[in-house]
């Protein structure tokens, strides 16, 4: 166990390097800039790499080349960059390329504030790249969980073999907080699953018919042919997509496979954080660092004889809609507060639906943190007017 | 299906051959075949007479030239015409968004040193959407080659014009003449730092063979730009529909670079303009060759360094 | 006089009838058949082995197989 001061951008970093990440490619952006100077210096201490590479669109391909040759790999941005990557990002998680995207958010749109923060990226996290692609997000609220998470991020991307975004915030990055940091030898380090078969009866590495199979992935220069494709296509049960040719049936079979082996693991990589919520009758539903203070208004409207509760959300995406409707059982309202103009609020109204709990939000796009009592303030609207 | 099996003649019994340390240049494609492609069992995804499928057969001889494992190959390109030919290798690939290829190598050679990387790239791919990935890894010198696939264009969206289209020539979006000019791809590698840049045609079969194995070979960034006709989209509409039309034009308008060509001519500007009547002039042959410390070398430096430094600091 | 001596294997059903091989053949050792105009053999004793005609083919579809000075000889 080590005792550091660390900002979060660092804590991603160690945490990355925690679950084995020996390959970083970068670019700088403000707020995210620290994870890659923190890589920069740790990553060839280690054994590692550093590249910085010309743009986000060359670094999200870097790591999907490094990912191929089977060292894991990661890389961090922030508002612009994020934009800028999705294509690449999409093509990494279509080609089935383990790898993890720590998205540093920042006020936006556009070039926004460079230097403020938001949650601005909760939709874009899911809906970013071209077409139907499925998205793992999750979002840590302490610097200390920044470490963990990024920990988790790495090993299920390994499991699921896609790319897991980490949604941090500009707020987090920069922020410094003591953490204590595990014996990395402790940690438990997920791997890909690789193939057993003779390398002449390898069919490639999208070889599977089973409609939420995660096929197994050869490294270049194991002996095995691996083609990493980010046409997406594949036939089922194998074969190179590009050299047979592909039909409707199997465009239909990969795209809903690539969702299926994600939501059919829902319960594994579903994480919540739910506080007071047996008897609750207002939840606050909030995720990253606007969840401190639903806490701390939580338990400040307990003491004044309010039934609240939190329902802190970790797991992002895929939404966790079974946990919301679970922790809202037996709720009259949900307050949602966001550095947005309500993308989570949306997910919330959505799962929610049916059920007659009134959703309603606290949105600052002006960068300033929600404190709890603009959330008591809420919660005294919603309870004389509702 | 090997490549053997599509033909109606049976394969002869190994003939006593020479022992010599050296591959036999002369070993038939269908052995070359067995060793490093994967052909499927109908044609080749490339319009009949494409230059993609000499470059192809060269590519396979500059392997079996080198003597390659080809388990340890790994290339990297996009999405166009070309990016079947990667499949048709036993090689590990990246087929990744188009104009990234110099930037999924350097990622895995980076990660990966001792793997043979390539990248394999049209024009357009390399050079409109990729020219950014393409000078910064020639800038590092990382030890990989990038081939460039020159058709003139963009060919598997239908042959619209590319940076290195010929001036006034006839293309999908200039059917009035494009309007813009090309540059010349290798002079741009010079630029950048790249420290071998080499130039060949379709029409030279041996000289490809050569010149795709010395860059191969080659440790650093080696660039080989293979002017490739696509006489179906560029060549069709401008007067040379058929492929030995085009092959022909590629003997008739290039020269290899001799010392009889005079220093301004030497990188070969690949179009000019003359009185309304397209003129190309390419300039064949390794263009540029010069040893510089290669990227994974310096960085495993760095890293050695780097390594020590932190194991001390923990003694200490 | 010995001479070398070389069998070209085509395969019609890769030949693409694109003509670069009997374009390309200094002795004129391939031809076209109509009306699906595939490569064949029409003067196997021109060919000199080059190979020009497999390396250049797009499709693969040609295979020239040296078979040495001593079957020439044993053939006289």
């Amino acid at each position: 166990m080590t005792r550091r001061l660390l900002f979060g951008n660092e804590a991603f970093c160690e945490g990355l390097i925690a679950a084995g990440v020996r390959f970083y490619a970068g670019y700088p952006i403000t707020p995210a800039t620290e994870v890659a100077e923190a890589m920069s210096r740790r990553m060839p201490e280690i054994g590692g790499t550093y590249v910085q590479m010309e743009d986000e669109l060359s670094s999200v391909s870097a790591i999907m080349g490094a990912s191929g040759a089977g060292v894991k790999s990661a890389t961090a941005s922030a508002g612009p960059g994020m934009a800028l990557l999705q294509n690449e990002l999409g093509q990494a998680i279509v080609a089935e390329v383990p790898a993890v995207l720590v998205n540093v958010q920042r006020a936006g749109p556009g070039i926004g504030n460079a230097t403020q923060s938001g949650q601005m990226e909760v939709m874009q996290a899911r809906y970013g790249p071209n077409g139907e692609c499925p998205a793992v997000a999750i979002a840590p609220s302490t610097v200390e969980e920044a470490f963990w998470l990024s920990v988790k991020a790495v090993n299920l991307s390994e499991r699921l073999r896609t790319v897991v975004i980490v949604l941090g915030e500009g707020l987090l990055g920069l922020q410094r907080a003591v953490v204590d940091l595990p014996n990395y030898d402790e940690i438990e380090q997920e791997e890909r699953p690789r193939p057993t078969v003779a390398p002449n009866d390898f069919r490639g590495i999208y070889t599977t018919d089973d409609p939420a199979g995660i096929p197994p992935m050869a490294d270049f220069g194991s002996g095995y042919k691996s083609v990493i494709n980010t046409v997406g296509i594949q036939p089922i049960g194998g074969g190179d997509g590009s050299v047979r040719g592909q039909d409707l049936t199997d465009q239909d079979f990969t795209i809903r496979r690539l969702h299926q082996k994600i939501l059919s693991r829902k319960d594994e990589i579903t994480f919540t954080d739910p506080y007071m919520l047996d008897d609750a009758e207002i939840v606050y539903i909030a995720f990253g660092t606007q969840a401190l203070s639903a806490r701390v208004a939580a338990e400040e409207a307990r003491a004044a004889g309010i039934k609240a509760g939190v329902l802190r959300l970790i797991t992002i995406w895929p939404f966790p809609d079974e946990a919301v409707r679970a922790a809202c059982e037996r709720a009259r309202a949900v307050i949602v507060p966001e550095m947005n103009l309500g993308q989570a609020r949306m997910l919330i109204t959505n799962a929610l639906a049916g059920t007659g709990v009134l959703v309603e939000g606290i949105n600052h796009v002006d960068s300033t943190f929600i404190t709890p009592d603009e959330i008591l303030a809420k919660t005294e609207e919603v309870r004389t007017c509702h | 299906m090997s490549l053997i099996e599509q033909f109606d003649a049976p394969r002869p019994p190994s003939r006593d051959k020479k022992p010599t340390n050296r591959p036999d240049p002369m070993t038939p494609i269908d052995e070359l075949a067995d060793v490093y492609a994967d052909v499927p069992d109908k044609h080749f995804r490339y319009c009949p007479g494409c230059g993609l499928g000499m470059a192809q057969s060269a590519l396979m001889r500059a392997f079996h030239r080198l003597d390659l494992d080809i388990t340890q190959v790994a290339t990297a390109g996009g999405s166009g015409c070309y990016s079947i030919m990667a499949h048709y290798f036993k090689s590990g690939h990246v087929h990744g968004s188009h104009g990234r290829g110099c930037a999924v190598a350097t990622g895995i050679k980076m990660a990966r040193p001792e793997l043979k990387v390539l990248t394999l790239q049209g024009d357009g791919d390399l050079l409109a959407i990729g020219g950014n990935h393409f000078i910064h890894a020639a800038r590092r010198n990382i030890d990989i080659t990038v081939i460039c696939f020159n058709n003139f264009g963009f060919g598997d969206t239908g042959g619209q014009f590319a940076p290195t289209t010929p001036l006034n020539s006839v293309t999908e979006t200039s059917q009035q003449g494009m309007p813009e000019p090309a540059f010349d791809a290798c002079k741009l590698a010079i630029g950048a730092g790249a420290s071998f840049v080499a130039r060949t045609t379709v029409a030279h079969p041996v000289h490809m063979t050569r010149v795709l194995a010395e860059a191969i070979d080659w440790k650093g960034f080696a660039f080989v730009e293979i002017l490739q006709h696509c006489h179906v989209l560029w060549g069709r509409r401008n007067g040379m529909p058929e492929a030995i039309d085009m092959m022909n034009f590629y003997r008739d308008e290039s020269a290899f670079n001799t010392p009889q060509v005079p220093e301004e001519e030497r990188f070969g500007t690949p179009v000019y303009s003359e009185d309304g009547e397209q003129k190309v002039n390419f300039i064949l042959g390794v263009l540029h060759k010069e040893e510089r410390p290669e990227f994974t070398e310096e960085y495993a430096k760095l890293r050695a360094k780097a390594t020590a430094d932190a194991e001390s600091r923990a003694g200490a | 006089m010995t001479k070398r001596t070389f069998t070209v294997d085509i395969s019609e059903k890769r030949c693409r009838s694109c003509a670069v091989c009997w374009e390309i053949c200094h002795t004129d050792v391939l031809s076209f058949e109509p009306p699906l105009n595939k490569a064949i053999v029409v003067d196997i004793d021109a060919c000199t082995g080059c190979r020009l005609c497999e390396w250049l083919c797009p499709d693969w579809a040609i295979i020239v197989r040296d078979l040495g000075v001593a079957k020439a000889e044993a053939a006289e």
